[in-house]
């Protein structure tokens, strides 16, 4: 079967035109083709003639260059089918479009738009419509609604697909600004279309309508919309060999992979970091120190508890220079049982202690507070019982001379009860450094692989 | 992007991650075990220190109020 090699005897091969205007030379692909307009001087020719005779002057095509490296001729393949481009119009939309504002609440706001329409024939003789405006690209395609809905029926219209209602995205009138290559039918700057589009999901659903000068419809169509990106379209003229195209497709891939690479390196930094922060955050696992001292409100010879007593020593603690110490106080005080209400609004047991740091030769050189409590309070406004309660403290301090330190803990009579403060002294490393560097590093990471996945569909 | 710019780039990433491991293990941001005000406070007023400096930097103090 040679199917695919099949072309009907009616399709010629590309016809040489010639503007009669200023010589300027295109290839005609469609056989079909009636007019002409030159993309050199916008000179409208009669394709039916074999001189091509003059038939109008469109404005200059200068005043509208094409946006970007497509141009009249060029070839791409899409889906593995050959196009060329054979034709191009302007248009200009004065439309109303559906905006939400900030409270949610939705109306139609006037716009005003200008894009480029590419008129692709394949191959197999069929059209593609490709939309280019400042935004991107668009495939536009002719389709054929179930539920066709005609124009002019408010803000709703009917899901071409469903037949329910949906609401009308966006309305309004299309007029050709300029036109460039081969048409089968008159296009003449001012032609208007009218338009009604709704969107679901991607997809854009546009219902067309041309009048006539009387204000009867001439024709509907219908058409779906979706976006392609700008580096497919790049793709599909470069597989045709599209200098201009090879040229952008290699400059945005030479951009995806700069980003590809960040994103990987950010995203490596960051998980380094963070197994880092995990792995050492934790401290050393075997205490430089370790040491029980209770305190029993029977030894106390103090009746107050603001009084600071010394519970013990810790002697001779070897420290390296430039190291980090943890240090760690805890101690469970007794709960209070009490019945707390509007009555008696608190109740707390609390103890403060206080550690001080001694170097070899028993002088004193550093101290720390800490508060060790627990509480129950009644708020008098909601009803509510609050508890709070602190049973350990930390402190990081950084050695600078290598040495032996000894640590004096002291602290007040808890308010209730008896309690035992477990003092561990760790050596460690201040892992939030680490967690910060990774988790910047992290969204760095991600705000560069969002921009990538943009990018790529831009 | 050729290999001597990713080799750049990695390079600034080590040396970051270099840097603030650096910073994380010297203890960028904890304070000296040698405090010069605490030192000076003990040598002039001896134990006595203790009271003026507990009651001056202890923290919580709400939590343990309503005695």
């Amino acid at each position: 079967m040679a199917a695919t090699n099949w072309k009907p005897a009616s399709f010629s091969e590309p016809r040489a035109f010639t503007c009669q205007q200023c010589g300027g030379g295109l290839n005609l692909r469609n056989a079909r083709t009636r007019y002409v307009v030159c993309p050199y001087c916008g000179t409208q020719a009669d394709a039916t003639t074999d001189d091509f005779k003059i038939l109008h002057q469109f404005s200059s095509p200068s005043s509208y260059p094409p946006r970007s490296f497509i141009k009249l001729g060029d070839e791409a393949i899409f889906d593995g089918v050959r196009y060329s481009v054979i034709a191009r119009t302007v248009w200009y939309s004065d439309y109303m479009e559906l905006e939400s504002d900030e409270d949610g609440n939705k109306d139609y706001e006037s716009n005003v738009w200008q894009y480029d329409e590419w008129l692709l024939l394949s191959d197999h003789r069929t059209f593609r419509f490709l939309i280019e405006d400042q935004e991107g690209f668009h495939w536009v395609q002719e389709y054929y609604p179930r539920y066709p809905s005609l124009m002019r029926s408010g803000r709703s219209v009917h899901d071409f697909v469903t037949g329910q209602s949906v609401e009308v995205q966006e309305y309004g009138k299309s007029v050709v600004k300029f036109f460039e290559g081969e048409s089968t039918y008159e296009v003449t700057p001012g032609d208007e279309i009218f338009f009604e589009a709704y969107r679901k999901g991607s997809v854009l659903y546009t219902t067309e309508l041309r009048q006539d000068g009387h204000g009867q419809p001439t024709e509907i169509e219908f058409f779906a919309e979706e976006k392609v990106s700008k580096i497919d379209i790049a793709t599909g003229f470069s597989a045709a060999n599209d200098p201009e195209a090879l040229e952008m497709l290699g400059k945005a891939n030479r951009t995806l992979e700069r980003l590809s690479f960040w994103t990987k390196a950010l995203a490596g930094t960051a998980a380094l970091a963070i197994i880092l922060a995990l792995v050492r955050g934790g401290g050393n696992p075997t205490p430089i120190a370790d040491q029980r001292f209770s305190f029993q409100r029977s030894d106390s010879i103090m009746a107050a508890t603001e009084e600071l007593r010394l519970l013990g020593k810790i002697a001779n603690i070897p420290l390296e220079a430039n190291t980090v110490v943890d240090i760690n106080i805890a101690a469970s005080l007794q709960e209070l049982d009490g019945n707390v209400n509007g009555m008696n609004r608190e109740l707390s047991n609390g103890s403060s202690v206080f550690l001080e740091w001694q170097n070899e030769k028993g002088e004193v050189i550093s101290a720390n507070t800490g508060e060790i409590y627990n509480s129950k309070e009644y708020d008098s406004e909601d009803g509510t019982v609050e508890f709070s309660s602190n049973s350990s403290e930390s402190f990081e301090r950084k050695v600078s001379t290598t040495g032996k330190y000894h640590l004096l803990v002291y602290a007040t009579l808890p308010d209730v009860g008896d309690a035992t403060y477990h003092v561990t002294i760790r050596k460690t490393v201040l892992s939030r450094f680490y967690w910060i560097f990774g988790v910047l590093t992290g969204i760095v990471a991600i705000i560069l692989w969002a921009s990538y996945y943009s990018y790529k569909k831009r | 992007m050729s290999w001597t710019a990713k080799a750049i780039v990695l390079s600034i990433l080590v040396s970051l991650l270099v840097g603030i491991d650096y910073m994380a293990t010297r203890g960028a941001t904890a304070d000296a075990l040698e405090d010069p005000y605490v030192k000076e406070e003990a040598k002039k007023h001896g134990h006595s220190y203790r009271s003026v400096y507990f009651y001056s930097h202890r923290g919580g103090g709400s939590a343990v109020g309503g005695k």
